[in-house]
């Protein structure tokens, strides 16, 4: 495809992009094909809708507030998005240097890396939405075929909003702070988001209060975003313009940032802090055990995201383990999950993303003594987290306090040797990446962790299913530990 | 007596990749006290070598032996008289250079008294001491090859294996790592080094054996290698000469 666009042309370049991004992936065409069919539920379902709204006005006044509240919530999932990959703009530079050296106008260059995120960002929505719109348009609504251009107006006004916080955070905090700060907001923004997509489970009043009041028609012009979807002229000349300008603005912010060149924020030289002495002497052990809590505990992103994944644990846990009670029992089957997962991702990361493989392997250590000390630093954080729980619900019953800490122990161990039998060595910061390629992996951790927690419940109920239930995790082992990959060497 | 024992021995090592035969039984012996310098084009197998000398990597066949320890049957023995530096450094970017040094000490086992002063005379030797509090993160290449040599040579190996020392390495830094190196044979030590600068090889190694295609074609020192050659052949045109030729079955 890319032989078609003229060389050196602002589609050549885009699609140079999207090359090289494509080709780092495995499973492309398993991917493509998965993408295929989710884009069939939203053309049904378009379809669908279509149908059953075809015939009324072409404004529906009614729904202009719930359209534009929609809107809304897209706008700030796309600035999250647009968030994620300006961070990045002008930071990976090795293959951006190669491209500004060429003879071409460096706005190209900057518009092509521009128009990446602005298609990245848009493209989930126009997924979603385009199909509804084009069927409305056939359907007799043709003045609705504006849908899918307000929605890409919006993807550029959002990626337009997230260059213009990350330069003034930049400016403000400098950049190694301000990109610990936006992981920060990060994980709060999609655990805010998430959080309120389970409203409706756990407070469901307050959730159709809030649906009502946004379902109101807000006064104009604040509605002329709802206004110019459904294709009336004025109101979409203005968000068009209004998109063009945020465009251009966009270009602007990006080429300053490029011209900046701010390398990646954590290789800015680091201030040194003079406070407690290095300790030289430590044994093997606790050299490489004090090793790993220190990598963890100074890299920010990494705590960030692995704070993110217990965030969005927590609501599901809830809805599993406690079924509106709270009660011993289950509070420590869900200690035992959340420990067993905040095992999974410290072992992984001290296991399989070793920074330095070959040093420890031409280190005199006897065997087991490495992975000991990983073990150990990797379940340290998990215990201490399910302590914490324990002193809650000590008073309560000592009981749950004295299954769920060997559990705990048990699940930590469990999903370690899952990672450590399973995962292939990768760079720390695939992390978030870890279990794209595999989902059967994260699937069985699921099953893993869920069937240990389930049978902590059951040990507190007295139930004789306990011994059903362990026969799970202790068949999954076996097997993974069976097929696991044998070592080249 | 223990002069005589060789730094290394190799005999009949073999390895192979997916049917590529990387190392193809190659015999080597590097005396000790000696700079060795393992030339040969890329793909030669120096590394896969020097890495299963390292027990990094299992070999299909053949022996090691590092002063006299046979490093198959007694890895361990072997590996606390060595230290490897590859081409990468081998560092930790959130670590300083003194908390680096710490740990490599605590892994082969140095005591603190010992430890610590060294990892001083290092630094400032290596012209770090002024960053040993600064995170690796923002360090140069050259400044974290220095510390990884500094990381290899803090428990003061009888054999220092060194992959592609120079590179990335401006002059003064490059200067600095012979010296070093030199300093370490002087004081007993045996350096074994590959590069592909061919005059640092001329210039410090006592030794100097060519491999290709996994076997030793050529070794001996310089005025061995080169009798029977015209006056003044370098080493340069030595190599050429013998990476053209065919390898012996």
């Amino acid at each position: 495809m890319i032989a078609l666009a003229r060389p050196g042309s602002l589609p050549w370049l885009v699609l140079h992009d999207v090359r090289v991004k494509a080709r780092g992936r495995e499973g492309r065409w398993g991917r493509i094909i998965a993408m295929l069919l989710l884009a069939l539920l939203p053309i049904a379902g378009g379809a669908v809708m279509a149908w059953r709204v075809r015939g009324g006005a072409d404004l529906p006044l009614a729904a202009l507030g719930s359209v534009g509240a929609v809107l809304l919530g897209m706008m700030l999932v796309m600035v999250s998005s647009a968030y994620a990959h300006v961070l990045r703009l002008g930071r990976d530079r090795g293959e951006l240097e190669l491209l500004l050296t060429a003879p071409l106008p460096v706005a190209r260059v900057v518009a092509a890396r521009v128009a990446g995120v602005q298609a990245v960002v848009a493209l989930p929505f126009l997924l979603l939405t385009a199909p509804f719109f084009l069927f409305s348009a056939a359907f007799g609504h043709v003045t609705w075929v504006a849908g899918p251009l307000v929605v890409m107006s919006v993807a550029l006004v959002a990626t337009a909003l997230a260059l213009t916080i990350a330069t003034l955070l930049d400016r403000l905090l400098g950049p190694k702070l301000a990109k610990l700060v936006a992981q920060v907001a990060g994980v709060g923004l999609a655990a805010a988001v998430f959080a309120l997509g389970q409203a409706p489970n756990f407070a469901p009043k307050w959730f159709d209060a809030q649906l009502t009041y946004f379902s109101q028609r807000p006064p104009a012009p604040l509605d002329w975003p709802a206004q110019a979807v459904f294709g009336q002229p004025l109101p979409l000349i203005t968000v068009l313009g209004l998109a063009l300008a945020a465009s251009q603005c966009s270009a602007w912010l990006a080429a300053s940032r490029m011209e900046a060149a701010p390398a990646d924020p954590t290789a800015a030289p680091h201030v040194p802090r003079r406070g407690r002495a290095v300790r030289f002497g430590g044994s093997a052990t606790a050299v490489l055990f004090g090793k790993e809590l220190k990598l963890l505990g100074r890299d920010p992103e990494l705590i960030s995201q692995i704070g993110q994944q217990l965030v969005f644990m927590v609501p599901i846990l809830a809805l599993i383990f406690t079924d509106g009670q709270v009660t011993p029992a289950r509070l420590a089957a869900a200690g035992v999950f959340l420990a067993g997962a905040l095992s999974s991702s410290l072992a992984w990361l001290v296991l399989c993303a070793e920074d330095a493989p070959d040093l420890i392997a031409a280190a005199p250590l006897r065997p087991g003594v490495a992975i000991r000390a990983k073990l150990a630093a990797a379940l340290t954080p998990p215990l201490l987290m399910v302590s914490v729980l324990a002193l809650v619900v000590l008073p309560k019953s000592p009981v749950a306090v004295a299954v769920m800490l060997p559990m705990a122990l048990v699940a930590g161990l469990a999903s370690a040797a899952m990672q450590a039998w399973t995962q292939p060595p990768a760079r720390r910061s695939a992390f978030r990446k870890r279990y794209r390629s595999s989902l059967l992996m994260a699937v069985g951790e699921f099953v893993l962790l869920g069937s240990l927690a389930g049978a902590t419940r059951l040990i507190l109920t007295g139930s004789w299913w306990t011994l059903a239930v362990l026969v799970v995790p202790a068949l999954m082992l076996a097997g993974v530990w069976w097929f696991r990959p044998k070592p080249a060497e | 007596m223990h002069a005589l024992i060789p730094a290394l021995q190799i005999h009949g090592l073999a390895k192979a990749f997916d049917g590529f035969l990387a190392v193809n039984g190659l015999d080597l012996v590097v005396p000790a006290g000696q700079i060795y310098a393992l030339l040969g084009p890329n793909g030669a197998g120096k590394t896969t070598t020097l890495r299963m000398v390292t027990g990094l990597a299992r070999p299909d066949a053949g022996d090691i032996s590092v002063f006299g320890v046979d490093a198959l049957a007694d890895p361990i023995a072997a590996k606390r008289l060595i230290a490897w530096l590859p081409d990468e450094p081998l560092l930790y970017d959130k670590l300083t250079p003194i908390e680096y040094l710490a740990f490599i000490a605590g892994l082969w086992n140095v005591p603190a008294a010992d430890a610590e002063p060294r990892a001083e005379a290092l630094l400032k030797r290596l012209t770090l001491w002024d960053k040993r509090d600064s995170r690796c993160e923002g360090f140069s290449r050259g400044m974290k090859q220095k510390l990884a040599l500094a990381g290899a040579l803090i428990h003061e190996p009888r054999l220092l294996i060194l992959d592609e020392p120079l590179t990335g390495l401006d002059a003064a830094a490059a200067r600095s790592v012979k010296d070093i190196l030199l300093e370490q044979v002087a004081a007993g030590g045996t350096v074994i080094l590959t590069t592909h600068i061919l005059e640092v090889a001329e210039r410090i190694a006592q030794r100097i054996g060519i491999i290709r295609a996994g076997k030793l074609v050529a070794e001996g020192s310089m005025a061995e290698l080169s009798a029977g050659r015209a006056e003044g052949t370098t080493l340069e045109q030595l190599f050429l000469e013998l990476a053209q030729e065919d390898v012996p079955a």
